[in-house]
């Protein structure tokens, strides 16, 4: 315990230095946009490797739980399988299949799975397995079997981070799913469980219970993707406007596998708007 | 001591306005951004210590800071040439002491010496503030180009400034 003291009295400068630094570095990391994102994405190599290796290990202690997910997703394909194989019937009968078959498939979906993810913060990231190498970029829309995730906020060769939904800074345009009134929907911090939707006129009717999807006002978004369902109404305080308390459809704290959507015609829409600037 | 701090207090203010009206609004050419306002820190006194160093160095770096919308990357510039500059002090030394009261300048050990340590203290600076400002890889040559002009017309700079200081009454006598 002497010998610590002495050190510290031998190195009190030295020390104070690397406080002020700290100080000073803390200060950087904290109040410049830029650096508070490259400190924070976790999508450097370090950082992933790490959480790639774990994600090794725990993988197996979420087998049970993964499958019956995906059994249930499955399932759930079949019948949009036999659903649409029924339409495909019908519509060859009345001679427009032709029609079908020269629309383009629009979205292409990546298969990934969350290596990293927290719950517990006001800001949380996900990060998943894939990146650049695999077709994803920045700004892509992630899904998973129950519902909306998140967006690509940023990527490397190999991995990308997630902005999720239960993220103070995330703002998603959403629409009740019967009427198509639009909303804002935001996470205050509290439980991953729940996020709020505002911005509804309160003219419009609604419900517990009523599901709420994403209104595809990007363009880059598909529309309809499940959110999650009302949970509770409340008037906000300054009235006019509705602020409901939404039940989110995905569990974040064992999203595990998640689906990309790359907009196959996003390059030409990207490319066609900036002929505008 | 006293006509010492009073002498540092009229420097900080000229160098902060200075620094903060003319030299951050020159547009010579996007890779040269001089910050000569680190005169304030390399004309301390021989003999302070090296906390107050880093302590004056800490508030001159924050107060650039707040205004450039930067927090902190000036700060820890600074706070890093205020803890090298005894090593600096320590490695240009002529035989003699240095004398702890006088400050260092043009007239108290020549021009070429007043160069060395200017030069040595700029090039720190600007290496960590250019560097932590760019926080990217990516940027190495382009950001090592600006750090290099850059200090090089910081460097000019200080060296006009001598010729503008009043000529330190402690050093005259010899």
């Amino acid at each position: 315990m002497r010998n610590f003291f002495y050190f510290l009295a031998r190195h009190a400068t030295f020390l104070f230095f690397l406080i002020l630094e700290g100080l000073c570095l803390l200060l950087v990391f904290n109040f410049n946009d830029y650096h508070k994102t490259a400190l924070l994405s976790s999508s450097n190599a370090i950082c992933s490797s790490y959480y790639s290796a774990q994600d090794g290990v725990s993988h197996y202690f979420h087998l049970g739980s993964a499958n019956e997910q995906l059994v249930e997703e499955n399932a759930q394909l079949r019948n949009q399988i036999s659903l649409l194989k029924q339409q495909l019937e019908l519509l060859k009968d009345t001679g427009n299949v032709k029609l079908l078959a020269d629309s383009i498939q629009k979205y292409h979906y990546i298969a990934a799975h969350v290596i990293n993810s927290s719950t517990n913060r006001s800001r949380n990231y996900l990060t998943i397995d894939k990146g650049t190498k695999n077709g994803i970029q920045r700004d892509m829309f992630v899904i998973n079997g129950s519902g909306v995730v998140g967006l690509v906020s940023a990527v490397s060769t190999h991995y990308a981070t997630i902005l999720p939904l239960v993220n103070t800074s995330m703002h998603l345009s959403v629409k009740l799913a019967h009427t198509n009134y639009r909303g804002q929907l935001i996470w205050n911090g509290v439980s991953p469980k729940y996020a709020l939707m505002v911005d509804v006129p309160e003219h419009a009717a609604v419900a517990v219970g009523d599901s709420i999807v994403t209104s595809g006002s990007s363009s880059f978004f598909p529309e309809g993707i499940l959110v999650g369902q009302i949970d509770e109404v409340n008037m906000d305080k300054n009235g006019g406007f509705y602020r409901l308390n939404i039940q989110l459809a995905t569990d974040f704290n064992s999203v595990y596998d998640v689906e990309v959507i790359e907009n196959k015609q996003q390059t030409e829409q990207r490319l066609l708007e900036s002929k505008n600037n | 001591m006293s006509s010492n701090s009073i002498k540092i207090v009229i420097l900080f203010i000229v160098c902060m306005l200075l620094q903060l009206l003319i030299f951050n609004n020159l547009q010579i050419s996007g890779f040269i951004n001089p910050y000569a306002y680190i005169l304030v820190i390399l004309t301390l006194p021989f003999g302070l210590s090296t906390p107050l160093t880093m302590v004056v160095a800490l508030v001159s770096g924050l107060t650039i800071d707040l205004f450039c919308n930067t927090p902190g990357m000036h700060a820890f510039a600074c706070v890093l040439i205020g803890y090298l500059r005894q090593y600096v002090l320590k490695f240009i030394a002529f035989r003699e002491e240095y004398k702890s009261d006088s400050l260092p300048s043009m007239n108290t050990y020549g021009l070429i010496w007043y160069a060395k340590y200017a030069a040595i203290m700029v090039v720190i600076h600007h290496f960590a503030l250019f560097f932590i400002e760019q926080f990217d890889s990516l940027f190495f040559w382009p950001t090592l180009l600006r750090i290099i002009l850059s200090s090089i017309v910081t460097i000019i700079f200080l060296l006009v400034a001598q010729f503008f200081i009043p000529r330190d009454g402690a050093a005259s006598i010899d």
